[in-house]
């Protein structure tokens, strides 16, 4: 496994005029947990959208486990990216099964367990259409970490959540991290960062500034 | 790596969501209450003689422009959001990577056309009971329209329908039928992966665009085209009236386009476009609606 989970290096985003992120250089070490902070439109969903090839850097590269990202193969990241979106006329396991199924690399009972680990009934029949935000935000977490990748890429993943809640997402995605998941997470709440992350970065007009370790 | 397995599951993800997508609602109603107003005169008609209408209409709707561009209409609001990439879509695309995403959506297409072309069919002969006669023939109240499409005004009835009497003289019922669902299914792709494709290509509704170029080129082609240009050519550019059996050349007289041509076109056009969606798609920064 390489030493840098994901390795940022010399990004350049651009929209017409618009500079998403601006020769963004950084190395996320493998094996811990890593918090971007910054205002929305700052450019951190970006960067995550890169990191998973939903987008393309206008320059630059990325390397996830030592290998170029290319923006149309299947990769190893358990990934949420703004709101997460199901099938709505199926129930939160129904789904989990489907996606599951693509991969074929977890069987019923790990499903059933990574629904469990965020507070969901794997045995509620309820389709998603009618699940809260928070019922969703959790399943969307599950769906993350189901399969148990090496890498996760949270943009926001407490929003929508309780305080219960977010305590016992906290717990899980410790627990994934010391089970040797990294995870590179972004959140508006700053205890978020205080109390999970290792390593914080600050993103502001598509610059990105390392603040602590 | 392309896997088939994956492309298929990717394009049954769209099937699973039309339960709680209400534009498949809207458009089943909306076919079924078109279908309904289009064949009321059949209906009254055969009431009025006291004779039953066989089910072999469906060939004998596409027949006149007006109904063309209806149809058009009907496949741009089941396609109109393609490549239908929701919220849900990126959960799928970093599972199976977006070239078999794609994949999968031009087999929704492909098959979501199909699906449609059965329930225009079946809803085509439900509109018309309780007065159809079960028979292999054309039955005497087509075979007289086809003759007399007068024939409406002697009861008062105004009739949409019109029967081309060249297809009932050239084909039999189910030939003419197997005919039509094939060119109706092949169009119904046609325009729903051009739509696919110019919104792909656009990230934005250029597709949609295209389709209603091509919805008025079909309009003008069959009015003013022939008037304008001196000739029968512009209907070798108008893809969506290839949609009808009575827009093709089957007597070879040369005003038409012959159907090996329109067939080879919308075939090889819906490949082309399908490969240029998918290496587009693949090149360019993903755009996902927040919905679903």
């Amino acid at each position: 496994m390489a030493e840098y989970m994901v390795e940022v290096l010399d990004a350049v985003k651009k929209f017409k005029e618009t500079v998403a992120l601006n020769h963004v250089t950084a190395r996320f070490e493998t094996g811990r947990i890593h918090g971007i902070v910054g205002r929305n439109g700052s450019g951190k969903t970006v960067l995550f959208k890169c990191i998973c090839g939903f987008m393309q850097l206008t320059s630059g590269s990325i390397l996830v486990d030592g290998r170029p990202v290319k923006p149309g193969t299947a990769q190893e990241i358990g990934v949420i990216i703004e709101e997460p979106g199901f099938i709505g006329s199926l129930s939160g396991y129904k789904n989990l099964k489907l996606l599951a199924s693509i991969g074929k690399k977890i069987s019923d009972a790990d499903i059933r367990i990574a629904l469990e680990r965020v507070g969901l009934d794997p045995d509620l029949k309820k389709h998603v259409s009618k699940y809260s935000m928070g019922m969703r935000h959790r399943l969307g977490i599950a769906q993350a970490i189901m399969e148990k990748p090496k890498l996760l890429i949270l943009d926001e993943p407490m929003n929508g959540l309780d305080k219960q809640g977010v305590a016992e997402i906290r717990q899980v995605l410790k627990q994934l991290n010391r089970e040797g998941a990294t995870i590179i997470l972004s959140s508006h709440y700053a205890e978020d960062i205080e109390v999970l992350c290792d390593t914080v970065y600050e993103m502001d007009a598509g610059i990105l500034t390392f603040i602590k370790r | 790596m392309t896997d088939l397995k994956t492309i298929l599951l990717c394009a049954l993800v769209n099937f699973r969501k039309w339960m709680v997508n209400p534009r498949i609602y809207t458009l089943a109603a909306v076919t079924v209450g078109f279908l309904s107003w289009h064949s009321a005169g059949l209906s009254q008609l055969s009431a009025a003689v006291g004779i039953d209408v066989t089910p072999w209409v469906f060939p004998n709707l596409l027949t006149t422009s007006a109904m063309v561009a209806v149809f058009t209409c009907f496949i741009m609001l089941f396609f109109c959001d393609a490549p239908f990439a929701d919220s849900h879509t990126p959960f799928l695309i970093i599972r199976t990577g977006r070239r078999n995403w794609m994949i999968g959506q031009l087999l929704y297409i492909i098959l979501a056309s199909f699906i449609y072309t059965v329930f225009f069919l079946i809803m085509s002969v439900v509109v018309l009971l309780p007065n159809v006669q079960w028979d292999t023939g054309w039955g005497t109240i087509l075979k007289t329209i086809a003759a007399n499409p007068g024939i409406g005004d002697n009861y008062g009835i105004k009739l949409t329908v019109f029967v081309h009497p060249l297809i009932v003289d050239m084909f039999s019922p189910i030939e003419a039928t197997i005919i039509s669902f094939g060119l109706f299914w092949l169009t119904s792709a046609f325009i729903g992966i051009l739509i696919l494709c110019g919104n792909v290509i656009t990230g934005r509704t250029g597709g949609l665009v295209m389709a209603g170029v091509f919805l008025c080129i079909s309009f003008f082609t069959e009015y003013l085209g022939p008037l304008t240009f001196g000739g029968y050519w512009i209907r070798y550019l108008s893809p969506i009236n290839w949609c009808s059996i009575c827009c093709l050349d089957w007597n070879k007289r040369g005003e038409w386009v012959s159907p090996s041509y329109a067939v080879i076109s919308l075939v090889l056009a819906i490949v082309f476009m399908g490969i240029v969606s998918t290496i587009v798609f693949c090149n360019k920064d993903m755009d996902i609606q927040k919905r679903g």
